[in-house]
């Protein structure tokens, strides 16, 4: 298990989706747990190449594509952990989207890809989501963590108008509230009561782990 | 015309199979072979931070601080023999209308309506159509994002030019996406009545940036569409140049940046705020007198104004 762990790690690393698929393949082949060949292969070196995103050591780009190559390998393994009756281990469940009026991703998509590196299921709504669609998601799937992202001053008030309807529908303690995007500043997340102020990526990121490790 | 047949070796770098479409927009020209006619440099006034920007809640401007960075632009134009274009960042709706107006005052340029939301679009075009500017005006931009609204709004004024960003995330980390999305977006971007289509083939990183300048090619040799990129963005989202305390460094990698895309074949370049217009004009001009060179041995007699004749005496 070993060799075929340091294969799926090295493929990470190297940016190489097809040597990625072939060492999910293997490990089905040989029996292997798929669930260790996750935690400790793919999912362990997307931590990494998030933790050198965050230190500015990797680009962009290398985080997107790795982020990509895990997705398709862990693909691959899935049935085989579903077949067992096992279960992916989550730090938890985030709902992410950016907010009505807007239709910025890019700063959005870096949270998504974070997340994923640090073991969050992540559930991407999209941009220009309306607040009802954001409370009916959060009612539906019950997550742990609602990132709501604004690049546009314009459309801030969203935010708002999307916390106010989780508390109408009594939803507001059931969800932490993470807010981010260029728009927000730290008073305007501290005014409508989210739970994280996400200055950048990684911090919103990072704080949102600590969270879950209260 | 390639002369002769040794000087067709290698020569694709400079050559495209399509005919290269080129537009007369407010008195600048754009579109052509490699080095034929003049980089059109787009900076950016008015964007998050800008110092032009006095209060971002209202979008109060410093008309004074603002006017002298224009003229420098103008300036760079004349001494490099580059064209220039002015990238006016919508971000506040409320100020559209003023920041519209004062550019429009202050410089003969082309201007991109920057809309970075429906609201902003929509009063841009609205006010662009008002002031009767619409033939010195390009829309900023057209994408698989752009609402239907939008799209109606350009129809109805009778924007006829703008830039068709080949942005999705599917499209981030590959040039064959990038060309797969422009062939999607080409007919809702005519079928809006836009008939100077300018291709911004997208850039994110430095990484994306080799994608962008590897699709740029591609775009004018099918299609002959003005193509360019938003280079810059590379350094805006590159950490640790930007945490970089040696200012040279800084200016060294800003400049190959923005001029990687010209080395490429494009035809404009998004070279970031109009603050930094000094250093970037004088390294794209290298390039387009370079390259002007190439031109001049196929026979081709440039514009007096060109970079090739204007460089020498910088």
């Amino acid at each position: 298990m070993d060799e075929l762990i340091r294969e799926l790690r090295e493929a990470v690393r190297f940016y190489d989706g097809a040597a990625a698929d072939s060492a999910a393949r293997k490990v089905l082949a040989a029996d292997a747990d798929p669930v260790e060949a996750i935690e400790m292969g793919l999912a362990a070196e997307l931590r990494s190449v998030g933790e050198r995103y965050g230190r500015g050591k990797v680009w962009f780009l290398d985080l997107m594509v790795a982020a990509q190559i895990v997705q398709s390998a862990v693909k691959i393994l899935e049935p085989e952990i579903r077949k067992g009756g096992a279960e992916k281990r989550v730090r938890g469940r985030f709902l992410i989207g950016t907010v009505a009026g807007d239709i910025h991703d890019i700063g959005k998509n870096i949270v998504g890809m974070l997340l994923l590196a640090n073991g969050f299921e992540v559930i991407d709504l999209g941009v220009d989501v309306p607040a009802e669609t954001f409370v009916e998601k959060v009612e539906e799937l019950k997550p742990d963590f609602l990132g709501l992202s604004s690049l546009l001053t314009s459309s801030l008030p969203e935010l708002r108008k999307v916390i106010d309807a989780l508390n109408e529908r009594g939803l507001r303690d059931e969800v932490n509230i993470v807010l981010g995007g260029a728009a927000v500043t730290p008073d305007y997340a501290r005014e409508v009561g989210a739970d994280v102020y996400a200055e950048d990526a990684v911090k919103g990121v990072n704080e949102s782990i600590q969270l879950t490790e209260r | 015309m390639v002369p002769c047949e040794i000087a067709s070796e290698g020569a694709e770098l400079y050559q495209f199979n399509a005919e290269q479409k080129v537009y007369n927009i407010g008195g600048v020209t754009v579109g052509g072979d490699v080095g034929e006619n003049p980089t059109v440099m787009i900076g950016s006034i008015f964007h998050k931070g800008d110092s032009c920007v006095l209060d971002e809640g209202t979008g109060e401007i410093d008309r004074k601080m603002a006017e002298a960075l224009i003229n420098r632009v103008e300036e760079q134009s004349d001494r490099t023999g580059l064209q220039s274009m002015l990238d006016i960042v919508c971000s506040i709706p409320g100020a559209v209308r003023d920041h519209l107006d004062f550019c429009v005052d202050a410089t003969e340029m082309p201007i991109l309506v920057d809309a970075v939301s429906e609201e902003a679009a929509i009063k841009g075009i609205e006010h662009s159509e008002e002031m009767g500017i619409l033939d010195r005006t390009i829309f900023n931009s057209l994408n698989p994002h752009t609402s239907k609204k939008v799209l109606e709004k350009i129809k109805e004024a009778e924007v006829r030019s703008a830039i068709a960003l080949t942005y999705s995330s599917e499209a981030v980390a590959s040039y064959v996406e990038r060309v797969r999305l422009l062939e999607t977006l080409i007919p809702r971007v005519t079928e809006a009545g836009v008939r100077n289509i300018l291709v911004d083939t997208f850039v994110m990183d430095v990484p994306t940036l080799g994608l962008s300048c590897r699709a740029i090619h591609e775009v004018k040799d099918r299609y002959g569409y003005p193509t360019g990129c938003g280079a810059h963005n590379a350094v805006g989202s590159w950490k640790s140049l930007q945490r970089e305390k040696d200012q040279r460094l800084k200016l060294v990698c800003g400049s190959v940046v923005d001029s990687l895309p010209i080395a490429a074949g494009a035809d404009f370049v998004f070279y970031g705020p109009i603050n930094g217009a000094e250093y970037v004009f004088a390294a794209v001009g290298i390039i387009d007198a370079c390259y002007g060179q190439v031109q001049m041995e196929w026979g081709k007699r440039l514009r007096p104004d060109h970079p090739r004749f204007k460089m020498a005496g910088l």
